[in-house]
Order: structure tokens, then sequence, then C-alpha cells
């Protein structure tokens, strides 16, 4: 009986929040975005940049604090990219992602490899420290997310800024002519994801203490999935995220009780992939988009 | 429809490159090089000898197939970041012929071997094609799960236990392709650089691709669902099916580019080359950066490879720091992107480079 507590309460549990947080920040960071319009795909690359500069930060000036502050610098700065280019100079949204999921992953391995050399980064670095509660162990960005999806949630629902911002997104010539900046807001809101990118994927690189290549691998695509599946609400995403790190946490430890042919860990890992695909044919709830999602807005 | 040659929009990819490659010039300055040192190795690892030039070419096939993926699906209206996953499946069925593929008489292995592989790629790019038109979900998404489903499945294939991992063998790869599976060599300019028949075929895609969008009544109807599905729906077209056909059609080519790559360049599968596989994303890069014709893929591919192979050139001559070369090359391909992308800058920046030679000219802006 133990034994099948420590499995799946303790075990379980720790592995789905260690897999669900750094989903949580990134679509959180996607909800921003595409809730006022613009497709966020390079939440993938904003990611590996956050997961390189936690690290780097955090060894050059020796505190974890300094590490989540550069991760979140280095996402805004390539959402900053992201918003010049779809918001200032219409470009289509999936390429500039598409631009800046190459440029994060081209840059921030080349600064790997100059900054810190073929050895990649020191052993000891400063990570952020880990609560416990009960049997439970995690790191204290995993309530920060909690937090941040109640704060995402009051932000986007419950403010006059969240107003503006999600009718940006639905109809920005209406906004527009009642006096609200478009580009404004979506400077802002590409900005603000671009930031909780970098939290996601300084978690990623923090938890193991280190930065390795292609350690993101898909997690930025998994949260664009989240989002989707959680249709643009903090809430109901978070939900996703949950399950799309329970299904991994699932995966890095099948259970014995589970047929063979399904705790192939590699089946267990795409299932994300396949609810979201499932979720977007419309078998189970439709998923609708803001309405001006992915349309770049010109005056007249 | 006739298309009049249209300079500012063939000047707008060159700029794109000329910036990117200034960034990349700043990037070397930045971390102590000497970017001119870097450049020249780069060109002499792309277009410096024989060698080099086979290098550029061989890794130039690829990337024009899944470019080429790219541009018919753009054609027909529909973004196609799909490439890696429609490569994974054709890698996975070109390579499950290959490794058995010693029964098969003569060139029938690597010939039966792409078909599926087009074949394979074209219905798992084809789904996604149905899912868009007959369930309406977003093609972009759809075809980014697929190709993390296709990584699984590839992993899962492969993996220790998998039905493709070799019988017996605790590594997680495939067993060694048959010698008639593997893409016969056409040129040896040195020892170790085989430029393989891959080469032709990225070359005949790009004419047959030609031929199809510009030449035939199917090119026809998916240029008018990508322009304006509307009317083509009302003139009569299923734009369901021309959309699935489309989508059929680009899977098929990023199959083919899978299958050349696996072929042509290794000798069995390995699980871990499926997460890390990039030719779909290039494939992106080059149909922007070939302005979304067939020809503009080809030209676009040999730009890449030649760059993908000048890092190997900087790598030669200790230019940069062990490694990187490559990821030099990656800046400066996202930047590209980018750069196109921001077509808008650039098209007003050509306009200018345009407006000094022939001063009194009205432009038509095309989009």
């Amino acid at each position: 009986m133990s034994d099948f507590i420590n499995f799946w309460i303790v075990g379980l549990g720790v592995a789905t929040l260690r897999f669900a947080t750094p989903l949580i920040f990134a679509s959180l960071g996607g909800l921003f975005s595409e809730r006022s319009g613009v497709v966020n795909i390079g939440l993938e690359g904003m990611m590996t940049a956050g997961a390189f500069f936690a690290i780097y930060l955090s060894v050059q000036t020796g505190t974890w604090t300094m590490g989540l502050v550069g991760a979140m610098l280095a996402g805004m700065a390539l959402a900053l990219l992201h918003a010049v280019a779809t918001v200032t100079f219409q470009a289509d949204h999936i390429v500039s992602g598409t631009a800046i999921i190459l440029i994060a992953g081209g840059l921030v391995n080349f600064l790997n490899l100059t900054l810190f050399g073929p050895e990649g980064s020191p052993a000891d670095v400063s990570t952020p420290p880990r609560v416990s509660l009960g049997a439970f162990q995690f790191s204290i960005l995993v309530p920060l997310a909690g937090l941040c999806v109640f704060g995402t949630w009051f932000v986007i629902f419950r403010t006059p800024f969240g107003l503006r911002l999600r009718s940006v997104g639905e109809h920005p010539r209406a906004a527009d002519t009642v006096g609200i900046n478009p580009f404004r807001m979506r400077y802002i809101a590409v900005i603000v994801s671009g930031a909780l990118a970098g939290l996601g994927g300084a978690f990623i690189s923090f938890n193991v203490s280190s930065y390795t290549e292609n350690m993101v691998a898909g997690n930025g695509f998994i949260a664009l999935a989240a989002l989707i599946f959680g249709k643009w609400k903090p809430v109901p995403v978070m939900f996703a995220c949950l399950l799309f790190g329970f299904s991994q946490g699932l995966a890095s430890r099948p259970p014995g009780w589970l047929p063979d042919a399904l705790s192939s860990p590699e089946l267990l890992n795409s299932l994300p992939y396949v609810i979201t695909l499932v979720a977007l044919a419309g078998f189970v709830g439709k998923s609708i988009p803001p309405a001006a999602v992915g349309k770049p807005y010109a005056k007249h | 429809m006739t298309r009049r040659f249209d300079i500012e929009s063939a000047l707008v990819p060159v700029l794109a490159v000329v910036a990117a490659m200034l960034v990349g010039m700043a990037l070397i300055g930045m971390i102590g090089y000497d970017p001119f040192y870097a450049y020249t190795a780069l060109i002499e690892g792309a277009v410096g000898s024989p060698s080099a030039i086979g290098s550029t070419l061989l890794r130039a096939a690829p990337i024009t197939l899944t470019g080429l993926s790219v541009m018919i699906a753009f054609r027909a209206g529909l973004f196609n970041i799909g490439g890696n996953g429609q490569a994974i499946i054709g890698i996975l069925f070109a390579g499950m012929v290959a490794v058995h593929a010693g029964g098969i008489p003569g060139p029938f292995g690597w010939l039966i071997a792409m078909t599926l592989a087009a074949l394979a790629g074209g219905l798992w790019a084809a789904l996604a094609g149905f899912l868009k038109t007959v369930r309406g979900a977003n093609e972009v998404v759809v075809t980014i799960m697929l190709n993390y489903i296709a990584v699984r499945i590839g992993e899962y294939m492969l993996g220790l236990g998998g039905p493709l991992q070799e019988k017996g063998s605790s590594i997680p790869a495939s067993a060694e392709f048959a010698s008639n599976a593997k893409l016969p060599v056409i040129w040896r300019p040195d020892p170790f650089t085989e430029v393989h028949v891959g080469v032709i075929v990225a070359v005949l895609g790009a004419a047959f691709a030609w031929f199809l969008i510009g030449r035939t009544s199917l090119g026809y109807q998916i240029r008018a669902v990508g322009l304006q599905p509307d009317a083509a729906e009302y003139g009569g077209m299923s734009v369901t099916k021309i959309v699935i056909i489309a989508m059929f059609i680009a899977g098929a080519y990023a199959g083919l580019g899978g299958a050349v790559s696996s072929l042509g360049d290794l000798d069995r599968m390995q699980k871990s080359d499926f997460g890390v596989l990039q030719i779909g994303f290039s494939g992106i890069a080059v149909a922007l950066l070939g302005r979304n014709t067939a020809w503009g893929c080809l030209f676009a591919a040999l730009l890449m490879g030649g760059l993908a192979s000048g890092a190997v050139g900087i790598q030669n001559a200790g230019a940069l720091p062990a490694g990187v070369g490559t990821k030099l090359i990656d800046v400066i391909q996202g930047v590209i992107v980018l750069f196109v992308g921001m077509d808008v800058v650039f098209r007003r920046l050509s306009g200018r480079v345009v407006g000094i030679f022939n001063r009194d000219s009205n432009h038509e802006v095309k989009t």
C-alpha cells in the first residue's frame, strides 16, 4: 500500500508538476500573445533562450534570482523582435515565429559554446530553493506558476487592460476606433509572453542545474497545444498543462500494470500531441481562437 | 497568368541574405574572432574545391525537396510546417524497405524505397489537409503536432525492442541498409565525398514542381485555391479535394527529402536521428528565400547547402571555436527567414535600389 502511495501520489505527482510547470509558464505566455492577436510559435525559441540565460546569469552573478531575471529578459528580447516583425512590419506570424526558433536555437548554442566552452556550464549553479509540502518536494517556481495562472486570469478578465488586450485580439479596428492603440497593446502582450516563456525555459534548466543543447525539446510546442486545448482560458490551460505533464510523467516512469504495448515511453509521450489533434479536429469541444489572431493590422 | 519579371521581388531575398551575413559578421566580431577570415573559410568550404562543391550539393538536395514541399503547400494557401514529420515518416518507410532490400534486384531497391517514402509522407501530410478542410483545424498547429507524433513513432520503432530495431543488438538503431537500397553514387570528387543520385532527384523534383504548378490544370487549381478559395469553389473546384491533394504532394516531397538524406548519407536509421532532424525547418527557409517558386527553391537550397558546407570549412580552418560554425549558420538562416518575412522593409529598400537605376517607373506592389 505504501508503495502504491509512494509511486502514485508522490512519485507521479512530483513528476507531473515537474513536467507541467514549464508548460504552464509558456502557455500563459502564449495566452497573452494570442489574446492580443499575435500567434507565437516562437515560444519554443524563447524558452531555449530562457533556459540558457538562467544558467549563464546564475553562474555569473552567483544568485538564481538574477538567473530568473536574465531568462525573462532574454525571452523578452526575442519577443520584441517578434513584435517588431509582426506588429510593425506586418510579417506573417508563423514566418516570424519560425525565424525566432531558428535564431534562438542558433544564437543560444553559439553563446553556450563560446561562453562555457565544450564542457558546458560549471557544476555548481545557484538554483531556486525547494519547498516541501508533506512528502512533496519541489522548486519554488512551481507555486510561482500557480500564482501566474491566477495573475493571468485576473489581468486578462478582471482589469481594463485585459479587456483592451482581448478587444485588440478580437477586432483591432473597432478597438482602434474607441481609442485603444492596437500596436501598443500587441507589443506589450508579446513582450509579456516572452518573459513568461523565458521563465518556463529557466525552470527546465534550473531543474537539472545546467544548460544542454535541445533541452527544451518541443516544450514550447506542447505549451501551444495546451493553450489550444485549454481554449485560451488560464485555468483550463493550466489543467491542460497538468494533463500533458501527467502523461510525460507517466512516460518517464511507466507503471508495471500497464500492458507492454501501452507502456512504451515514446508512445506515452506522444499523448499530448494526439489529444491536441483530437481537440483541434473538434471531436471533443471545438477550440475557437481569438477572431483576429494571426492577422496583421494596418491603419488606413 | 503571365508573370512579369519583378526585379524588386527578386532583390528582396538578395538583400535579406546580405543583411543576414552582416549580422553573422557582427556575431563573429563580438566573440573576438576575425569575420573576414571566417567568411573566407566559409566560402572555401562551400565552393573552394570539387569536394566542397560536392558537399554543398549533398546538403542542398534534401532541403530542395523539403523547400518544394513548403512551396507547394504555400501555393494552395497552406503553411506546411510539418516537413520534419513527413520526412521522418518517409525515412521510416524508406528505411524499412532498405534493410530488407537485399533480395530486390538491381536499382529497384532504392527506387521502391523512395517511392514508398513519397507515398507515406504524402499520406501523413494529407491527414493535415483533411483535418484542415473537413474539420476546420488550423494546419500550422496540426502539422506541428504531427511532427512530434512522427518523432515519437520513429523513436518507438527504433527504440530497444522496437519493430525496426536490429534484432539481437543493444543499440537503438536499425540493421544496415542493403547496398542496393543506398542511393547510387554519381560523382566522387575525393574518397570521402560521394555525391549521390539524390542531387538529380532534387533537380528533377524542382522541374516537376515548376511544371505542375505553372503548366497543368491541377497546378492552376492549386493556385486558384491558394489565392481565393471562395472564388475557386464558386468556379466549380472542390477546395477540399484540392487542398488534400496539394498537401499530399507537399508531403510526398518532404518524404522524398527524408529518404534522400537517409538513404544517401547514412548506413542505417538511428533512434537519436529523429528529434534533431532539421530539414523540414530548413525547407521553410528555402521556400521563403526562393520566393515560393520551384527554381527559386533550388537556388535557395544551393545557398543554404553552401552555408552548411561552409560551416565545415570554418571548422576545418579553425576560424571559429569548435562547433560554433554550424550554430552561426543556424543564426544566419533564421535571420534570413526573419528578413524575408519582413518583406515590407526590404521591398522599400529594394525599391530604392531599383529607383536609382530607373527613376521614373511606376512600381506595382505585388503581394
